[in-house]
């Protein structure tokens, strides 16, 4: 039985963790000479693969270098950048999980109606 | 550490560098004011060099990995000279040996590493609530 949503929430909540991971790899590095902040990108997979009709749930996240200017040690994390990202992450995975446990209370109250 | 975890393992490396650099940073500062004989090496200032742990995907920005530092580096040898001929520890030439450390350079560079420390530490604060949030999808009806 394929869910849709529940794919579609699956994969998002995944990829918002993979998110994460980086902003906190490019915190930690903030003062790396010579480190290129990494971005992740899967909305826009996301969103071709529920336009045109594919599984959700094989989309994966992917990692690219983030295009900021490099400061004079060739570091170029933007830290308020960062910081801003791993705060609306975090909110942003909060809301998938609630939308995951509303659908896993809707699906079990069909079922214990169907009986 | 990469895994259900991960973010704990990068932000703890994060925090661990910067707790290093701190610790360099107020040897150097403890010891600013120690003179030598110009027969001895100054006090040589600690400088801790990070450089990236790169992730399980070889990636050295991505999802994995962390931070480290690659070694301590140690400064001059030959630090400034001093002119203080009353100083017991002067030469012929009235000459003392004092460490190559800049009070202000050293302040700046501790908060940087305060700060670098504070983000890391918000990081993890960030994903214990991402990780509780995750459990809880089991635990609700």
């Amino acid at each position: 039985m394929n869910d849709l949503t529940i794919d579609a929430l699956q994969s998002t909540l995944h990829a918002l963790m993979v998110r994460q991971k980086v902003t906190a790899k490019n915190i930690a590095n903030a003062e790396v000479p010579n480190y290129t902040a990494g971005k992740v990108n899967f909305e826009d997979s996301l969103r071709s693969a529920l336009n045109g009709g594919s599984n959700p749930i094989s989309v994966q996240p992917t990692t690219t270098d983030s295009a900021n200017l490099a400061g004079p040690d060739g570091n170029n994390v933007d830290i308020e950048e960062e910081v801003l990202t791993l705060m609306e992450t975090s909110m942003r995975y909060q809301l998938f999980v609630e939308g995951l446990q509303a659908k896993l209370r809707d699906m079990r109250t069909s079922l214990s109606r169907d009986r | 550490m990469s895994g259900m975890f991960g973010i704990f393992g990068i932000s703890g490396s994060g925090m661990k560098a910067n707790r290093i650099s701190l610790d360099a940073i107020a040897d150097n500062i403890a010891n600013m004011n120690v003179i030598k004989s110009t027969d001895d090496d100054a006090f040589q200032p600690r400088t801790a060099i990070l450089e990236t742990v790169a992730g399980d995907d070889g990636r050295t920005n991505g999802p994995g990995g962390g931070v480290r530092v690659k070694e301590i580096e140690l400064g001059s040898k030959e630090g400034r000279l001093l002119f203080d001929p009353n100083h017991p520890l002067a030469d012929d030439e009235g000459l003392v040996r004092a460490p190559d450390i800049d009070l202000g350079e050293q302040m700046t560079q501790m908060l940087v590493s305060q700060r670098g420390y504070q983000m890391n530490s918000t990081t993890i604060e960030k994903a214990k609530e991402m990780y509780q949030q995750a459990i809880s999808i089991l635990g609700r009806q």
